[in-house]
């Protein structure tokens, strides 16, 4: 390989050499690509070169967004089925909640309407505690508010312990929440069984009573809606009975009562001397 | 009705003036400038770029396999990558040296999955054949050309036909082979020599 010198002259006779040999070369056939395999490059060029839509040219992140919303949806659904019990009675919680509100709300107006019995039930509730002592937790009705069942209930031990009359006391209670309009926008149930609660003595019994009274409250609401429904029919009889003595003792004011109580239960079957 | 027929017309006179343009500007472009474009998305400089340059690739190949077919499919997959590496090419060596150099390298891969029985077939190469409307020393000697050329080892042959069918200088086959210079220059001896001698008897 070292016998090809390496200088000017040499590299000018490879010159003229590789001259010739490109005129020879000239004159050889001039082959060509066939048309077809053109056509085929000139296609995958242009091809490779084409712009694909904008939301193409991000495929893999439409799917992703896709799989997103699509767990997030699914997420969303389990999480609000476990979020709101159903009870066997296919009433949700937050509905009778509402329910017992209104309810609650509608007592209280008629209470107000019949304020001279609140001094009937007054006498009832003066009578001697040991009524009370064998009574057992109940939950609270729909018209009875939650504060005072709760308060009553749970310090009616602490209540005898103490000697005082317990009724008096849950009387007073009533009697405040008469003085209070009605009409105005009240807290919500749950928010008044905290601040009421507080104020309840301090017995380790009444605690347990109070636990096991709003345990009660929230988990049985369809016993404590048939509860209330015994409870309004007791007090019904009580005001019939009440306008009966009204009438016996010549108080002209028993027609005034019995027109407001037709009108409150036109469908209750009045008794016989009242019904003359 | 005529007015929208004018405009129609119209238009289409600037279309085709605006083509004739193009294509005027794209003939004026050098092929630097037409890879740039295409690697920007201009379909149409490549169609430039493949015109200037696929007589001579094809030749390329085959006059080193002596195979029509198998120069397609060379040729072909030349062409295949120089699309896939468009963004990567950067113009500071001419286009010429950075296409032949990938061209140079698919040959390389194409020998070194070749079998050792696969050898070159020059009865397969068109115009082997003798015509008889041409000369029959021209073609006597073209013949002998083709088969020194084949017979040539494939280093060797390989230089030549980029010295002779591309036109590009020692240091640019040099650059595209991968070699020094003067080992360019040795090849090129030893091939023409050879030639000559062939040619002559």
């Amino acid at each position: 390989m070292s016998n090809i010198p390496n200088n000017g002259e040499n590299d000018q006779s490879l010159r003229d050499d590789l001259d010739k040999l490109g005129e020879a070369y000239g004159q050889l056939q001039h082959e060509e690509p066939p048309e077809l395999l053109d056509q085929a490059i000139l296609n995958s060029a242009h091809r490779a070169v084409v712009k694909k839509p904008g939301w193409m040219q991000f495929g893999w992140l439409h799917g992703l967004t896709t799989a997103a919303v699509f767990v997030l949806a699914l997420s969303l659904i389990f999480n609000q089925r476990e979020q709101v019990p159903v009870y066997e009675d296919g009433i949700r919680f937050d509905d009778s909640m509402g329910l017992q509100r209104e309810k609650a709300a509608g007592k209280r107006s008629r209470d107000i309407k019949t304020g001279e019995l609140q001094m009937e039930l007054k006498e009832e509730n003066a009578k001697p505690l040991d009524n009370y002592q064998g009574t057992p937790v109940s939950a609270p009705t729909p018209d009875e508010p939650m504060e005072a069942v709760a308060g009553d209930r749970a310090s009616e031990p602490a209540a005898a312990a103490r000697g005082s009359t317990y009724k008096s006391e849950q009387l007073q209670v009533r009697a405040d929440n008469e003085d209070r309009d009605i009409t105005a926008d009240e807290p919500a149930v749950e928010e008044v069984i905290v601040v009421e609660a507080d104020s309840i003595p301090d017995a380790p019994v009444a605690k347990d009573l109070r636990k096991q009274s709003q345990a009660s409250a929230i988990v049985f609401p369809a016993a404590a809606e048939a509860e209330t429904t015994a409870e309004t029919d007791d007090e019904i009889e009580q005001q019939l009975l009440a306008i009966m003595k009204m009438k016996e003792s010549g108080d002209e004011a028993w027609l005034t009562e019995l027109a407001l109580f037709k009108q409150e239960y036109p469908d209750y079957p009045l008794p016989d001397e009242l019904s003359n | 009705m005529y007015a929208q027929t004018t405009t129609l017309n119209f238009r289409g006179i600037l279309g085709a003036l605006f083509q004739i343009g193009y294509a005027a500007l794209m003939r004026e472009m050098t092929d630097e400038k037409l890879m740039q474009r295409y690697a920007k998305g201009d379909a149409k400089a490549f169609d430039q770029l493949y015109a200037r340059h696929r007589a001579p690739l094809y030749r390329y190949f085959i006059r080193q396999v002596n195979n029509p077919a198998t120069a397609n499919d060379l040729y072909q997959g030349a062409w295949e990558k120089i699309i896939k590496a468009r963004e990567k090419y950067r113009p500071r060596a001419p286009f010429k040296v950075w296409m032949y150099r990938i061209a140079h390298n698919h040959l390389v891969d194409h020998y070194r999955r070749m079998r050792p029985e696969d050898t070159l077939e020059p009865d397969t190469l068109p115009g082997t054949q003798a015509d008889p409307s041409q000369d029959m020393i021209a073609s006597e000697q073209n013949d002998r050309l083709r088969a020194g050329i084949t017979a040539l080892p494939m280093e060797q042959r390989d230089t030549l036909l980029l010295q002779l069918e591309t036109g590009l200088k020692m240091e640019e086959i040099a650059n595209v082979t991968g070699v020094g210079r003067e080992t360019v220059k040795s090849r090129l001896r030893y091939a023409v020599k050879y030639l000559k001698r062939s040619l002559v008897e």
